[in-house]
């Protein structure tokens, strides 16, 4: 890694630790996550507001290593705890998970249909857009298919900051979990 | 915990080789998993671990809040509203309905059914301790059922006569 993406790291992973303990001592669901992400999109804005560089050049990004290193922590975390009872939910509920899947996928297709025949969106930009697969997947098959992958990402990036900055601290709200 | 972290690490790699969507996250609960199996006993990830994965994932997802993002959003700001209000909907709407019909805790079922991305989600299931691992498998269906379809949807896709503002 060279000196400029160490500090790019520093400095994002200094704002997501501050928004993370402030969130969390302040008792947010779901804080550590929400404050992680608040804290980094704060510290990177304000970074770039401080540059007398164009923002798109300023705006920090993290090297992909940090955010592996926490998807194998997760993973390991969660592996641990798999065992036969894991295996006995999963097979329990894979009917409605596979019917959950298809409809995902029919709203997909639906949506879709909207985007183009009314904002006129072309149809493979519009299928990616509002496809519910992961982010980095999609974004590689819209590359390579030549969809619009700024439009693609986009709804995808606001899709998960949605879920993780709204629709989470609701649901922690609501299911009633600490 | 030495032995946790090399078996994840190493299930990370192999998820990589063999190119498992969220290999990181898919690949070390698979090492992590077949360890725990075959060794046996009671292994428990230290506490810490937790915390520190959902601010380095956290950290990762704020850090892609650019202003050239949102200003991509907002050139599609209703048709993109309407697709993430739609998908977001569908999979709250699916995961409270397996847990109103008592086959999940709701909560594993919302969390294993929003597709907010996976690591996100996994992260807050991992947040308020329940289980993890079955939020990860859930979503590791889903994103290969996505993958392997995707391609179909694409191909029936770009059969689609474009529209447009006339066309309504």
């Amino acid at each position: 890694m060279n000196r400029r993406a160490v500090s790019d790291a520093a400095l994002l992973l200094a704002g997501g630790t501050v928004g993370a303990a402030a969130l969390t001592l302040a008792k947010v669901p779901a804080g550590t996550l929400v404050g992680a992400v608040v804290g980094s999109a704060v510290a990177n804005r304000l970074s770039a507001r401080r540059s007398e560089l164009p923002a798109e050049v300023a705006q920090r990004s993290l090297p992909t290593p940090v955010r592996v290193v926490g998807m194998v922590l997760l993973g390991c975390v969660a592996g641990v705890r798999l065992d036969r009872g894991t295996l006995h939910n999963l097979a329990e509920v894979a009917l409605p998970l596979g019917i959950g899947v298809l409809l995902l996928l029919a709203v997909n297709v639906l949506v879709a249909a909207v985007l183009v025949r009314r904002y006129g969106i072309d149809p493979l930009t519009a299928v990616l857009a509002c496809a519910p697969g992961g982010v980095s997947e999609i974004a590689v098959t819209a590359s390579q298919l030549g969809a619009r992958t700024g439009v693609v990402l986009s709804v995808h990036m606001v899709r998960v900051l949605a879920v993780v900055l709204v629709v989470l601290p609701l649901l922690v709200a609501v299911l009633g979990r600490p | 915990m030495a032995l946790l972290l090399a078996s994840g690490a190493a299930g990370a790699a192999a998820g990589r080789l063999l190119r498992l969507p969220m290999w990181p996250m898919t690949g070390a609960l698979a090492g992590a998993a077949l360890m725990h199996l075959m060794v046996g006993g009671h292994f428990v990830a230290p506490g810490w671990w937790s915390v520190l994965a959902q601010v380095l994932v956290g950290t990762a997802v704020g850090a892609t809040v650019a202003p050239n993002l949102l200003r991509e959003f907002r050139s599609v700001l209703v048709p993109g509203a309407v697709a993430v209000l739609a998908i977001v909907g569908i999979g709250v709407g699916c995961g409270l309905a397996i847990g109103a019909l008592h086959l999940l805790d709701p909560t594993v079922a919302v969390f294993g059914m929003v597709p907010g991305g996976v690591g996100e989600m996994v992260a807050a299931a991992t947040a308020l301790d329940v289980d993890s691992a079955l939020v990860a498998a859930m979503h590791t269906v889903r994103l290969l059922a996505v993958l392997w379809l995707l391609p179909v949807l694409v191909r029936w896709a770009r059969r689609w006569p474009a529209g447009g503002d006339d066309d309504v």
